[in-house]
């Protein structure tokens, strides 16, 4: 079965946007992202990323609420499609799969091993 | 929150955000920014806050947020390229008519370009060839006179090695001095017309590459004698010519070969086909002096920036090594190789050396480059004003969804097209057309010059600088119609395409007018030049030249020559008529020292005047009496007379002295040109002929009558009384015709380049006209059936066209004007401006337009109107 390719940070931004669920705007996946992983995403990084997403039919996105802080401009709320929850089932399912495969890999066993 | 007001983000970065970005992002990024502006503001202070900003702006500039990506529409225009050469060339065979015309009118003006450029660099080239090309310069003198200086390529044989052992900088120095030789060679007489006397130190300097023997030792031995190929041919067969022997007619001489030089190419200055060393001639380096000057001298600098520096020491030299009379009058100066061939027109230079002017350069490349405006004028102006035809399918296209810039590259591309074909066809008239211009510029060029890298770049950015500037106009209108208008069929010329079509047409014509009226003026003034009287007969004259051995038996020969019933007089002098060259200093000679004068003078016999049938104005001429001596005798002329301020009968019997040669004045001459009828008539002296030396040329005049029979009697006196030397004669009035060639050139030039703007332009209105008939047939249908007759309508079509050319005529006259007065001036006898050749230049171009619009307004005003309506 084919699917379309999703990268890396492509993906970390998608499993962000389900996280936030209805409140996943620029500045919010932002912040979250940073949180979670600890280091910031690029404003123009993000953006692109997201524009990504929704070229790929991952994403869809509706204007939302504006505020005083943002001098009057308006959010863009993303949300995930059902396209884009299956790439991210569909890539966890193979991380896993080959996660699993790798013999003696596990937290408790750290020691190298003949490498 | 706080209530106060913070400080906007930076203006600057804001703009340029809201400049990249597109549209639809720009509000919501900017949101963003802002959002996280305020919130850092809060955290970390304005300061942070400003510069976090000013990343961010940088950070979104990415292709996802750019305004109006192009790459898209780039890869399209490749994936079309094949639909729109189909398209191009499908649209070049529907209208075969047109596309020919343009295509012609390109071509000739490509074509006239090529050659130019041939010219040019053949031009620019010249002496390259050497190694040492920047570190090489030639002496010339400067005498400064009371009439101004004169400046000569003629230098004593003192100066090249006095240079070359004054100062370090001047490696080496060589003095050259053009001539010609009797060869006898297995009993057979040969002149050689092409030697060159050089120092031993010439291949030192230039590089004349040696093909047998050595460079150094050529001219080493006096009696040695060096050949190009073509002569060790004609001399030796296939034998090796090194080591054998030539002899001399005019003296009992051998010279030995020593050497094999290749030949020279054809871009020197310097022509040779006999090389003889300098020292070889014992008279020319035994006494070394500031005078006579009669020879070229050349200097190899150590590098090209010490010449300055050594022109100013010279003037000390000259000092230090003449006397204070000499440095007053005499000066040298240090000309660089690269002028020596185009820059030298201010000299007096020597027969045998080539050179040109940089004028020539500059004019042809001007002219050439005229005649390629009007073709691309041509070229615009059908194509514009055929846009109409276009107009649906760029209507169309619109619709479809092509965007502007893609119509837009589709017709330059059309354009290029019809540029690439007519390149090809430019270099088919080139080819043609290169024999007449080699005879037209008296050059050799082939096409062959052409693959040079250097010149091919040129030409090809010519190329795509033409074809961009045709097309440019064109594509952009065409792109620009707006495909409602275009389809429903309401669209008609912008009133401004039209004035500049009209303008462009105007143009044309005007530069064709310059042109004309150009051509009769150089052809009026050649006539008049050469029709001009002269002063003296130059009919039936001719001049043989008389060497060493032939002055032995001079006398009898003159007698002989004398008795045969053909010939009317002949006379021995020094220089033919048209080539007096002479300089000498001429004064009176009386108790107070009067100053001098500059006079061209030379020495004839008693029979001079009754040959080239000159008047005495006073006095009386030479006897045979005093006509070799013993004593000096003088005849001056009119001109002469009056610059020493004596009337013609004051003059005679007064004491002169003429450079070193004192005696009387015993008559006085008319004026006649003895030089170029560009310069005024000067001073001129003639003198008895006492020095040997001065026995040059024997002028033997013929009664008219049959030239082949008087040229065999002539002859065979000539082979009895000096065997020794082949019978050779030039008539006076050819080498008259000659002196008059480069006017002949610039006449040439002139027509031709009128013909060619003529022709392109009529190419262009033909074109036109045929277009504008083709728009108004309905109209002219229309108009036949209410009752226009055919005159009527006649004098509709061709209204538009001639009033354009009045204007461009009435436009070009001053300008002609203007050029021709400047061009004329430079003659000192000229004709003026004629006003009756503005009529001449009208009626042509007048000619030329009814030729041009008259096939097709005649067609159509005869045309049957049920053809025109029947789709009515």
């Amino acid at each position: 079965m084919k699917h379309t390719q999703l990268g890396a940070f492509e993906e970390l931004v998608l499993l962000t946007i389900g996280v936030l669920q209805g409140d996943a705007y620029g500045v919010a996946i932002k912040k979250e992202i940073a949180e979670q992983t600890g280091r910031m995403p690029s404003i123009g990084a993000l953006h692109s990323a997201l524009s990504r997403l929704e070229k790929k039919g991952f994403i869809d996105s509706h204007e939302g609420g504006a505020t005083k802080e943002r001098g009057g401009r308006r959010k863009r709320y993303y949300v995930m499609t059902g396209a884009g929850n299956k790439a991210l089932v569909l890539s966890k399912e193979l991380r896993n799969g080959l996660f699993d495969r790798i013999p003696g890999i596990s937290l408790d066993n750290l020691s190298i091993r003949g490498i | 929150m706080s209530t106060s007001n913070p400080p906007n983000p930076p203006m600057w970065a804001e703009r340029f955000f809201l400049w990249y970005c597109k549209d639809s992002e720009a509000d919501m990024l900017l949101g963003d920014m802002y959002e996280m502006y305020y919130e850092r503001v809060e955290e970390k202070g304005v300061k942070k806050a400003r510069w976090r900003f000013i990343r961010d702006v940088f950070s979104a500039c990415r292709p996802f947020a750019w305004k109006h990506v192009q790459l898209p529409s780039y890869l399209n225009e490749l994936a079309m390229f094949s639909h729109y050469l189909k398209i191009g060339w499908r649209n070049l065979m529907h209208h075969k008519g047109f596309s020919t015309i343009n295509i012609l009118g390109l071509a000739l003006g490509l074509a006239c370009c090529l050659l130019m450029f041939l010219y040019v660099q053949f031009e620019l080239s010249f002496d390259g060839f050497h190694d040492k090309y920047d570190r090489i310069v030639r002496v010339t003198s400067v005498f400064h006179t009371d009439a101004g200086d004169q400046n000569l390529t003629y230098t004593p044989n003192i100066i090249a090695p006095l240079l070359a052992r004054t100062y370090p900088e001047v490696e080496k120095g060589c003095r050259v001095m053009p001539s010609k030789m009797l060869i006898s060679h297995n009993g057979m007489s040969f002149k050689e017309n092409h030697v060159l006397y050089a120092d031993s130190t010439f291949f030192d300097i230039f590089s004349f590459k040696v093909l047998k023997g050595s460079p150094s030792q050529a001219l080493k031995d006096p009696s040695s004698i060096v050949l190009t190929p073509p002569l060790a041919k004609k001399y030796f067969g296939v034998e090796d010519p090194i080591g054998k022997f030539l002899y001399s007619s005019t003296d009992s001489n051998a010279y030995r070969v020593s050497a094999v030089v290749e030949q020279v190419p054809r871009n020197s200055h310097m022509h040779f086909e006999i090389l003889r060393p300098f020292h070889g001639e014992k008279w020319m380096v035994s006494n070394e002096g500031f005078f006579p000057a009669n020879y070229q001298s050349y200097a190899l600098l150590s590098e090209a920036g010490v010449r300055e520096k050594v022109e100013g020491q010279l003037p000390d030299l000259i000092l230090k090594h003449s006397d204070e009379e000499t440095a007053s009058f005499l000066d040298f100066q240090l000309q660089p190789l690269e002028a020596v061939y185009l820059r030298s027109t201010h000299l007096e230079q020597e027969e045998g050396i080539r050179v040109s002017d940089i004028q020539y350069v500059y004019i042809l490349g001007g002219l050439a480059f005229l005649i390629l405006l009007i073709a691309c004028i041509n070229y615009i102006n059908l194509t514009t004003s055929r846009s109409i035809d276009r107009a649906k399918e760029v209507g169309l296209r619109k619709v479809i969804g092509a965007q502007r810039p893609q119509l837009f590259n589709q017709f330059l591309g059309e354009t290029v097209m019809v540029a690439v074909l007519a390149s090809a066809l430019a270099l088919i008239i080139a080819y043609l057309g290169l024999p007449y211009f080699n005879e037209l510029t008296q050059r050799e060029l082939t096409l062959g010059d052409l693959l040079r890298p250097a010149f091919f770049k040129l030409f090809l950015g010519v190329f795509l600088s033409a074809s961009i500037l045709a097309g440019l106009y064109p594509a952009l209108i065409l792109s620009n119609f707006q495909p409602i208008r275009v389809l429903k069929g309401r669209f008609g010329h912008s009133s401004g395409g039209t004035l500049l079509r009209k303008g462009l047409v105007v143009s044309q014509f005007v530069i064709s007018t310059c042109l004309i009226i150009g051509a009769i003026v150089v052809q009026q003034q050649l006539h008049y030049i050469q029709s001009r009287k002269l002063g003296f007969d130059k009919e039936h004259t001719l001049i043989l030249p008389v060497d060493g051995k032939v002055r032995q038996n001079l006398s009898t020969l003159t007698q002989r020559l004398e008795q045969n019933p053909q010939v009317k007089s002949a006379s021995v002098c020094t220089n033919p008529p048209h080539l007096i060259k002479g300089g000498y200093d001429f004064k009176e000679n009386t108790v107070e020292e009067k100053p001098g004068k500059s006079v061209t003078a030379m020495a004839v016999d008693h029979n001079f005047l009754e040959t080239l049938s000159l008047k005495l104005v006073a006095g009386r001429n030479f006897t045979p009496a005093n006509s070799e001596g013993p004593g000096y005798a003088f005849l001056i002329n009119e001109k002469l007379a009056e610059g020493m301020g004596w009337d013609e009968t004051e003059a005679l019997g007064k004491e002169v002295d003429l450079h070193g040669r004192e005696g009387k004045v015993l008559g006085v001459i008319n004026d006649f040109h003895f030089a170029s009828m560009e310069e005024t008539i000067g001073p001129l002296v003639l003198y008895n002929t006492v020095e040997d030396w001065t026995k040059q040329q024997l002028l033997v005049k013929v009664l008219p009558g049959d030239v082949a029979l008087q040229l065999q009697g002539l002859r065979n006196i000539w082979d009895e009384e000096v065997p020794h030397r082949p019978f050779e004669y030039q008539f006076l009035d050819q080498a008259f015709a000659r002196m008059y060639e480069t006017q002949e050139k610039n006449r040439k030039i002139a027509y031709t380049f009128a013909g060619l703007a003529l022709f392109i332009a009529a190419l262009g209105l033909f074109g036109l006209a045929s277009h504008t008939v083709m728009q108004r047939t309905k109209e002219i249908g229309i108009r036949k059936i209410i009752g226009a007759s055919i005159p009527s309508i006649l004098l509709l079509l061709s209204k538009e066209y001639l009033k354009l050319i009045g204007i461009a005529f009435v436009l070009g006259i001053p300008l002609a004007f203007v050029l021709s007065q400047r061009w004329l001036e430079g003659f000192a006898y000229h004709i003026s401006f004629n006003w009756t050749w503005m009529l001449v230049a009208l009626s042509v171009l007048l000619l030329i337009s009814i030729l041009s619009i008259g096939y097709q307004t005649m067609r159509a005003a005869t045309s049957n109107p049920v053809e025109a309506l029947k789709y009515e």
